[in-house]
């Protein structure tokens, strides 16, 4: 096919092949300038704000934002876990939905093309029927929810992808489903899951969206950091003092770290299969 | 373990994938009865006009288009660049730049553009915001499309590029007349994919069009202005976040198309 077609380059392709190797390079260039110039404006714009950011009985502190960020995570994030990850099993497994595996899979993946908005509006919508107040404990419930699809095609990926000629063996040979999951899947691919349960953290800390319309602005107390800096971002007065841009920074430095953590679980996987 | 243990943990497991996939019609099941009850029974007010309506459609339908060609035309040069063409050492760093821009929240991207708009020494015209917020949206698929391509990219098996070099091509023809066509269909479902998620991209282009309107443009998709619009103070009033859904189901409508178009065209399109 393509390579077939293929001969010794000449002097005209050997330019052409060099204005293309530019162009590439060029995407690449495009990305690695643009996280640098938001680094050093988020950088730039919080220089004075930290010591008003980190003051602890100060107005615009980030603690408290920080505190809900947390609050927002821990409840979400087992509960997405607790129900994604058996659902992962159950999509990964023939014999557990026989037939209709392959409907539940397209069912996940187009439910992952949903916006975060509009499961949003439904889940404040739900919320206002039920007469049930916007508390923040109702938001990272929904929130949960609203993650669940991620975590479920993430576990599926994972579990997928990990060992399949070994499970393979060993539905062979009669091996039950629950054997299948304790013996052969989870102690290969427990790294793995965890990794794409730090993904899915990633999501729930730095998403501000579905928060932000489930609650209705509603007095919560404190709002997580991501709610915070969407609500103020276009606030001349807040950006003015930069705590915004402080609290940016602190997001996108906490989100990179568990994004690296992710990578790191993920490292054994990925030195086999992707060496480039 | 017991045969009862084992029925209940299979019993668990099928519960659990049924939850999550019946998220699906209960988000439509809520958004088709609150579009009826407000258009049909004039329940409450329409959050969104019809004719605004007809013009946020268009415009999230033209910021969706045109982030999702550029940021991916640029979110697949790029993964080409830094996997097949560049030194290991230049892969490494182009790597890690972009894992940082990947790690950069949405409101970490509206953030810096709002800044933009809102100290620029002149009022920004509609078309610097327009260009502004299409710049954003490319750059944050961009990430997301460098991180799919370099997937697809490690799946190419070695011996393409084996039988190619062999015959005399250098890097960049292995990569352009070998590698591209294996993974062309992949390329496609990613296009979808990214589509998709432009035109449900509501944070940063929200923090984008606030702050262009602090200094007098109007702009706006269904994304932005729902969220705009639903998280303000409703009260105990339930009409509010009703009268969203109209423009919640249209929304979902052209995601939901975007991602059934993407499957039929190209298979099945990688997770966003």
């Amino acid at each position: 096919m393509a390579v077939s077609a293929m001969h010794a380059p000449r002097t005209t392709e050997r330019s052409g092949s060099r204005r293309l190797a530019a162009l590439l390079s060029a995407c690449a260039a495009v990305l690695c300038v643009s996280v640098v110039a938001i680094i050093v404006c988020l950088a730039a714009a919080s220089i004075y704000a930290w010591p008003n950011a980190l003051h602890w009985y100060g107005p615009h502190n980030v603690f408290q934002p920080i505190w809900a960020t947390l609050y927002v995570t821990f409840l979400a994030l087992p509960l997405a876990a607790l129900i994604g990850i058996p659902a992962a099993i159950a999509v990964s497994d023939a014999r557990i939905f026989g037939s209709a595996v392959t409907r539940m899979r397209t069912a996940i993946a187009i439910l992952g093309g949903f916006p975060t908005v509009v499961s949003a509006v439904a889940a404040a919508i739900a919320l206002a029927a039920l007469h049930q107040q916007a508390t923040l404990t109702a938001a990272a419930i929904a929130v949960a929810f609203l993650n669940m699809p991620l975590m479920t095609a993430l576990a599926t990926a994972v579990l997928a992808g990990g060992t399949p000629d070994l499970r393979e063996v060993a539905t062979a040979l009669g091996a039950s489903p629950t054997y299948v999951v304790r013996r052969v899947l989870l102690p290969g691919s427990s790294m793995r899951l965890g990794a794409a349960v730090l993904i899915v953290a990633t999501q729930i800390i730095g998403g501000a969206a579905a928060i932000a319309l489930i609650t209705g602005w509603a007095p919560v107390g404190s709002w997580p950091l991501a709610v915070d800096i969407w609500a103020h971002g276009a606030d001349t007065y807040r950006f003015g003092e930069s705590v915004t841009a402080a609290g940016a920074l602190i997001l996108t430095i906490a989100i990179w770290l568990l994004q690296g953590a992710a990578m790191l679980r993920q490292a054994p996987s990925h030195d086999a299969q992707e060496s480039r | 373990m017991s045969p009862a243990a084992e029925r209940a943990f299979v019993a668990a497991a099928r519960l659990c994938a049924i939850a999550v996939v019946a998220i699906a019609p209960i988000v439509i099941m809520i958004l088709l009865v609150s579009t009826a009850l407000t258009l049909l029974e004039g329940k409450g007010e329409l959050a969104v006009a019809r004719d605004l309506m007809l013009a946020l459609f268009g415009s999230t339908l033209a910021f969706g288009s045109l982030g999702a060609t550029a940021g991916t035309a640029i979110g697949v040069g790029a993964a080409l660049f830094a996997v097949e063409v560049a030194s290991p050492a230049a892969r490494q760093f182009i790597k890690a730049l972009v894992g940082g821009l990947h790690a950069v929240p949405a409101v970490g991207f509206g953030l810096a553009a709002a800044a933009a708009l809102l100290f620029s020494s002149q009022p920004p015209g509609g078309p610097f915001v327009f260009l502004l917020a299409t710049l954003v949206l490319t750059v944050m698929i961009a990430s997301v499309v460098f991180v799919q391509m370099r997937r697809e990219l490690s799946r190419v098996p070695a011996g393409i590029r084996e039988a190619a070099s062999a015959m005399g091509a250098d890097t960049v023809q292995v990569t352009l007349r070998a590698v591209l066509p294996t993974i062309r269909r992949k390329v496609a479902a990613i296009w979808w994919g990214a589509f998709a998620l432009a035109l449900g991209e509501a944070t940063a282009l929200s923090m984008i069009f606030q702050a262009a309107k602090t200094r007098g443009v109007d702009l706006g998709t269904l994304a932005s202005v729902v969220l705009r619009t639903g998280a303000v103070d409703r009260g105990d009033a339930i009409d509010p976040i009703v009268a969203l859904a109209p423009a919640a189901l249209i929304l979902l409508v052209m995601a939901v198309a975007a991602t059934v178009l993407g499957r039929r065209a190209a298979g099945e399109p990688a997770w966003p």
